[in-house]
């Protein structure tokens, strides 16, 4: 029984891999199904540009920005979590939150205002919304370790460094997984707003689309930044599985 | 020789001494008990030790050296350490968690492995079994002969013990005090051992330190605890209830035995205690025993008489 829902699970993941492939390369192949969206007489199939350029122009952006907050987040979840540290939480907790509850547009136009138009204020606003999970689940899962194991790890004559690298981040990784998960879903799709800004991603298709009022360009733009989102968040879900399972507490 | 020297040691928290004014010498190759209500100081004094907490005023050393001239972690490497809920890294196997202070020292790995298998053979645990499991599939005892394992990995001179046997069950703590006592004699370390447990304090202590309120009352053998109380509370400790079966229990009986043979069916071993004596005794209805050896040699008899004597107050 459960060997065969594993199997129906291998079975859709790569449907949606192939559908999404597909979306991306042969876009042609959907003309049927796109045709009755888009206007008399108008391009059923988005042609001011290539799809998978846009794809990877896409994904650039979000593993750019992904970067950015994973590096600053738990750093700042490792230094708030430091006993001389632990003073700085409450405010870099706010920070943090404050990065979420902007608005993304109001983010984007205070970029715009502070670097230009382009991929940059993109980067910004899509780095401080990584922040928060990243940053929330490092402090989460660094406070989570047992007292005793940190005890032990103090008690064997383990430098702090030591204790941080061998023992609090590798417990804390399975949860610091879960921050990046969220925050990748959280990336790809607030990324297409990147387009107004005039950054180059998938968000263009569907900006033409609501422009030339060609719901076709919509539904193509809107799939294939879905689907994305919905294979990257799998896969990080069964590396996620595989770390727990080595460290079952 | 003292293996460690604590003089004149207080730990202030502002105006509250949580340990005041402790002086005590630790002779090699012995265990002491640290005895105390919570709130006694007495974890406070172990773990000052190893620096995990720092000393106000005084003084401690450890095999001649000032524990403040060595780094912390240096001290902490050359020193064992066991704590209640054995605090052993959950991501790592057991053969992982016993090579950590190996490992911090920068020992080969074929020094490692020899050490890891030596250590798992000795507590009883198989290495092909057990090395590679990961904590949570072993039982409480299992886990906590492993917490024991990684303090003695890099041989250690002192081993200082936090609770060591406070979350297990009384059938496995019993199992466990006694393989610490084989262990303890066996390699000869000083183990310095903190518990609330009178009994565990009296099975294991070749000395007791009672502490109260961040003060040693008394520190001498479980014998003088018991017969000369140097403080009420050591008495309250103590109890005075079966006060005479607790001295019995201190006793073996190849160290109280008469070097003369009896006519009596009943033979018992020399490490027993004279309470063992005492209880055998009674149940099989017989006023005395002959003493033997494990080799089998009877060293003498001890008679219901001589036991009672010398469970009498002094």
């Amino acid at each position: 029984m459960k060997v065969a829902l594993t199997h129906w699970a291998w079975l859709v993941r790569g449907g949606v891999l192939v559908l999404f492939f597909a979306l991306v390369f042969k876009p042609e192949w959907f003309i049927t199904l796109f045709a009755p969206l888009a206007p008399q007489g108008a391009p059923i199939i988005y042609n001011q540009g290539s799809l998978a350029a846009l794809t990877l122009q896409h994904l650039e952006l979000v593993l750019g920005s992904l970067t950015m907050s994973l590096i600053l987040g738990v750093s700042a979840g490792v230094l708030v979590t430091r006993a001389s540290g632990a003073d700085f939480l409450p405010l870099s907790r706010s920070i943090a939150h404050m990065g979420q509850t902007f608005p993304p547009v109001a983010v984007l136009a205070l970029a715009v205002s502070a670097v230009g138009f382009g991929t940059y204020p993109t980067l910004i606003a899509l780095t401080l919304y990584g922040l928060l999970p990243i940053f929330e689940n490092t402090v989460t899962g660094l406070k989570n370790v047992p007292n005793s194991v940190l005890e032990a790890a103090d008690g064997m004559g383990m430098s702090p460094l030591q204790r941080l690298g061998r023992i609090e981040l590798p417990l804390a990784l399975p949860l610091i997984v879960e921050g990046i998960k969220v925050a990748t879903v959280i990336n790809i799709g607030t990324a297409t707003i990147g387009s107004t800004v005039a950054a180059k991603c998938l968000g263009e298709v569907i900006i033409a689309g609501l422009l030339a009022n060609n719901m076709a360009f919509v539904l193509q733009g809107g799939l294939i930044v879905g689907l994305m989102a919905v294979l990257i968040y799998d896969a990080l879900g069964l590396a996620q599985h595989k770390l727990t399972q080595q460290q079952v507490q | 020789m003292s293996m460690i020297s604590i003089r004149q040691v207080s730990k202030c928290y502002g105006t509250f001494a949580a340990v005041d004014d402790v002086s005590m010498e630790i002779e090699q190759g012995t265990i002491t008990a640290l005895v105390g209500t919570s709130g006694s100081g007495k974890s406070t004094v172990l773990r000052m030790i190893n620096r995990l907490t720092d000393i106000s005023t005084g003084t401690i050393e450890v095999n001649g050296r000032d524990i403040m001239s060595q780094s912390p972690t240096a001290l902490r490497r050359s020193m064992g350490y066991v704590i209640q809920g054995n605090g052993l890294f959950p991501h790592r196997t057991v053969a992982q968690n016993i090579a950590t202070v190996p490992q911090l020292l920068q020992w080969s790995t074929q020094a490692i492995t020899q050490r890891v298998n030596e250590l798992l053979e000795l507590f009883n645990l198989d290495p092909a079994v057990y090395a590679h499991k990961l904590p949570h599939q072993l039982s409480g005892g299992q886990q906590q002969r492993v917490g024991v394992a990684r303090a003695l990995a890099a041989k250690p001179q002192v081993l200082l013990m936090d609770e060591p046997f406070g979350a297990l069950d009384p059938v496995i703590r019993h199992k466990a005090q006694v393989d610490l006592l084989a262990v303890q004699q066996q390699c000869g370390i000083t183990i310095m051992l903190v518990t609330h447990d009178m009994e565990e304090a009296f099975a294991l202590g070749h000395k007791i330190a009672v502490m109260h309120a961040g003060k040693v009352l008394q520190y001498g053998t479980p014998e003088d605890i018991l017969v000369r109380p140097a403080h009420p509370f050591c008495t309250q400790l103590t109890g005075t209830t079966e006060r005479s079966l607790k001295l019995l229990a201190l006793i073996k009986a190849q160290d109280y035995v008469t070097p003369q043979t009896l006519n009596t069916p009943l033979t018992l071993p020399a490490e027993a205690t004279l309470r063992e004596v005492l209880a055998e005794l009674t149940w099989q209805g017989q006023p005395a025993a002959n003493i033997a050896n494990s080799a089998g040699q009877v060293l003498g008899s001890l008679t219901l008489q001589q036991i009672l004597r010398a469970g009498q107050a002094r």
